[in-house]
Formats: C-alpha cells, sequence, structure tokens
C-alpha cells in the first residue's frame, strides 16, 4: 500500500514558498497559498470548490488518541 | 476542471467543516508526575470565550456544515463558566442553523458531577476522554492531586455514572497508560484490563478501550515511573496487552487499536488535528496553536484569536503545519510536529 498521498515531498524548512500555487487547480495537488486562512479560519473559495463534496466529517480528536510526544 | 481529493485531505482543507479544540483552562488540579503541561496559563478569560462564540457565529451564518469543538486543557472543567458560557452558545447557534455539532472533552473526570455531565451531553458534549493509569494503587501513585492524594476511586465513581447514564449518544474513550513497571499489571485473567472490560466495556458500545505507553513527555517529576527503554519496547508491551484484550473477545469496534494500531482513514491514511488547514487550538490566552502535545513550544503558537471572534493567524508559522497536505507525505500528515519542531 502506498504511504503517500502524492509523489511529491516538500521539506518543512523551505515548505512555504516551495509549491506553485497554481499546481491544485491544474488538478495536481494543493499548494501552500491554497491553504492561506482569512480570519474566519477558511481558506480561499478555490481551495474550498477542489474540496468540494469529496470531504468527509471531521476526525474528531477523541477519535484519534494515537498522537503523541517524540520518541525517546 | 475538477480535482478529485482524497477524502482525507479534502476534509482536512473544506470550508464546509470546523474543528476547534478549546483549552478552557491550562491549570490543572491534578498533578500526573509524566505531565508535560507547565500550568502557567490558568482558565480563559470571558472576551476569549466570546471571540470563540463570535467565530461561530459568522461561520454558522456563512453556511458552516459540521462544527467540532473538543475542551482541553490543562482540566477543562476546571473553568466551568467558560465551558458552560461556550457550549451553552455554540449549541443554541448550531441548533438555530442547522450545523451537525460534535462535541468532545478530554478531562480527568473529577470534577465532572452528574449535573455537568448531564447538562454536557444535552448541549452536544458526548465524547469524553478519562485515562486511567491501571490498578488503584499504581494509578494512585502517578495520577495525583495538588494536595498528593490519589484521584482512582473518584475517576471510577465518574465512569461508573456515566455507564449507568442513559444516552445513547454517549462516546466514552477509555485510556489506558502503562509504564515499564505497571503493564504487567494490565494483563492476565485476573488483571486491570479484564476489570475494566466487564466494569464499561463489554455490551455497551459506548465505552472503548485505548492502550498509550507513559514516556518522557516532558514537565513532570516522573517520581515513580520506569520509562521503556525504547519506543519499540513500548510498543512490544502495548501488543501484549491488547493481545490479552482480544482473548476477552472483545472487537475493533471498542478497540480500534485491535485492527491496526492507528486509526486509519478511508484511503489508508491518518491525517492529525495539527495537520488540518480547518482545524486550530485555542489556548487559554487567546494564543492559536495547532499540537496539544507541544505547548511549551513557540512554533506551536501560529495565530490567536481576537474577542470580535477573528483568526489572525500568521500563514508563515501556519504553513509547516499543513506540509502533509501539500506533499502527501504519511508521516508529515499523522504527526506534523515531528520534522518541524521535534526530530524525525
Amino acid at each position: 500500500m502506498s504511504t503517500r498521498f502524492a509523489n511529491v515531498t516538500v521539506a518543512a524548512s523551505n515548505a512555504v514558498e516551495a509549491a506553485p500555487a497554481s499546481q491544485a487547480i491544474d488538478g495536481k495537488r494543493l499548494s501552500f497559498a491554497d491553504l492561506r486562512v482569512d480570519p474566519l479560519g477558511k481558506v480561499p473559495d478555490e481551495t474550498a470548490r477542489i474540496a468540494g463534496t469529496n470531504s468527509t466529517c471531521a476526525t474528531p480528536v477523541l477519535k484519534n488518541p494515537e498522537c503523541k510526544p517524540p520518541p525517546d | 476542471m475538477s480535482l478529485s481529493l482524497p477524502p482525507e485531505i479534502a476534509g482536512a482543507v473544506t470550508n464546509r467543516g470546523l474543528n476547534l479544540i478549546i483549552n478552557s483552562s491550562e491549570q490543572c488540579n491534578l498533578r500526573c508526575v509524566y505531565c508535560y503541561e507547565s500550568f502557567s496559563i490558568g482558565h480563559m478569560k470571558l472576551d476569549l470565550a466570546r471571540g470563540i462564540v463570535n467565530l461561530v457565529r459568522k461561520r454558522v451564518e456563512d453556511g458552516l456544515e459540521w462544527l467540532e469543538i473538543d475542551f482541553f486543557g490543562g482540566e477543562p472543567l476546571g473553568a466551568w463558566n467558560t465551558v458552560e458560557y461556550v457550549t451553552g452558545n455554540i449549541h443554541e447557534l448550531c441548533r438555530r442553523h442547522g450545523v451537525t455539532l460534535l462535541g468532545g472533552m478530554t478531562t480527568n473526570s473529577t470534577l465532572l458531577h452528574q449535573g455537568r455531565f448531564d447538562w454536557l451531553v444535552k448541549h452536544g458534549i458526548t465524547a469524553f476522554q478519562v485515562t486511567l493509569d491501571g490498578p488503584r494503587e499504581i494509578h494512585d501513585a502517578r495520577r495525583v492531586s495538588l494536595h498528593k492524594t490519589g484521584s482512582f476511586d473518584v475517576i471510577w465513581k465518574r465512569l461508573a455514572m456515566m455507564k449507568a447514564s442513559t444516552f445513547p449518544e454517549l462516546d466514552v474513550v477509555i485510556r489506558v497508560h502503562f509504564d515499564a513497571d505497571s503493564w504487567p499489571s494490565l494483563v492476565g485473567e485476573s488483571g486491570f484490563v479484564a476489570t475494566v472490560v466487564e466494569a464499561f466495556i463489554r455490551d455497551d458500545l459506548r465505552f472503548r478501550l485505548h492502550f498509550n505507553p507513559v514516556e518522557q513527555w516532558g514537565a513532570g517529576s516522573a517520581e515513580g515511573i520506569r520509562y521503556f527503554a525504547s519506543h519499540r519496547d513500548a510498543l512490544a508491551a502495548r501488543e501484549k496487552i491488547l493481545a490479552c484484550v482480544a482473548q476477552t473477545g472483545l472487537g475493533p469496534n471498542q478497540v480500534p487499536q485491535l485492527l491496526k494500531g492507528v486509526e486509519v482513514g478511508e484511503s489508508g491514511h491518518t491525517v492529525c488535528y495539527a495537520a488540518r488547514a480547518n482545524a486550530f487550538v485555542v489556548r487559554a490566552d487567546g494564543a492559536v496553536s495547532k499540537c496539544t502535545v507541544a505547548f511549551n513550544d513557540d512554533r506551536n503558537v501560529v495565530g490567536r484569536i481576537t474577542s470580535e471572534g477573528d483568526l489572525i493567524i500568521d500563514h508563515k508559522l501556519h504553513a509547516p503545519w499543513m506540509r502533509g497536505l501539500v506533499s502527501g507525505d504519511a508521516s508529515e500528515l499523522a504527526c506534523p510536529a515531528r520534522g518541524h519542531i521535534w526530530p524525525v
């Protein structure tokens, strides 16, 4: 099974500048510009359109309790 | 032109939903010996609680379809007035606008009196995560009050109260902590797991079990704790515990870790709330964070909320948390703190 959604890796250190904004609407993947939220916590309308109805309800925190601190 | 995002990614960026994790208080009436929190911030002030309600008001009037609020802390019930104010207002807003409300609380439960519990469930806070550290003598050495007294009996009593309720929508996760010394007490025919299963879990699908090793999380004294020598050792112990659970006849519907060890989404991946574009932690002082573990790291502060209900987010600080949405990397989606503020 693949462990990735897309065949792309972006290093965290330069991630903000790495991805061109147009790729999501070109049908490839999201960019950081697509994820910029406004004061209501909303992504741009175009990103929301891409997400469309293909979005499941949020995964509740309490149903995802695997989150844990770094390994010792 | 269309792009079909995997459901997990779409759910993490959509404006149809919003997840707010609310630290109503960052004080706690317990001092668990391994706790990672500093308790340097107190209760949330009313103007910030108003800010949360104002944000929700704007969003529900803007077509929000579902809202998930999760109270966290500190001990969230330490600021009951804030919990009551936020929950009551948000519940009414969601009801009036037909918005699905998913409400939860991670609580030590010691302050969860019957009246509060009933009120919370009736106002949409239906999911609770409560932690036990093993049988009484072990639990009480680890999860101690400010006055150094144990907390096992009162927590057990709260769980029994929940169990006795008739709320069908109730969803309780009993989280069981273990360390290198305590885990053997969990297993076996008369072990603690068997006790908990018979007391709460069996034949009641409202209750689930989750097991987590205690690790070196930071701020606590760790008095009386013997950590596992490695994370691998901790996982090996958990496998033995899960094998014991399986022998009780429970399945993944009540012990999801029996399935794969982590919750897996529709496309075979896990997306942490910290990796989502539409999930925010509102701290008791109004700071906005992403992760509920790395509270003492400045990189976990990406903005703030105003009393008017505006989220002032610094995109350059927010973006690294969301890099998994761009890269598609499963580990970056599962835990964006790793590789950003913690080692990979």
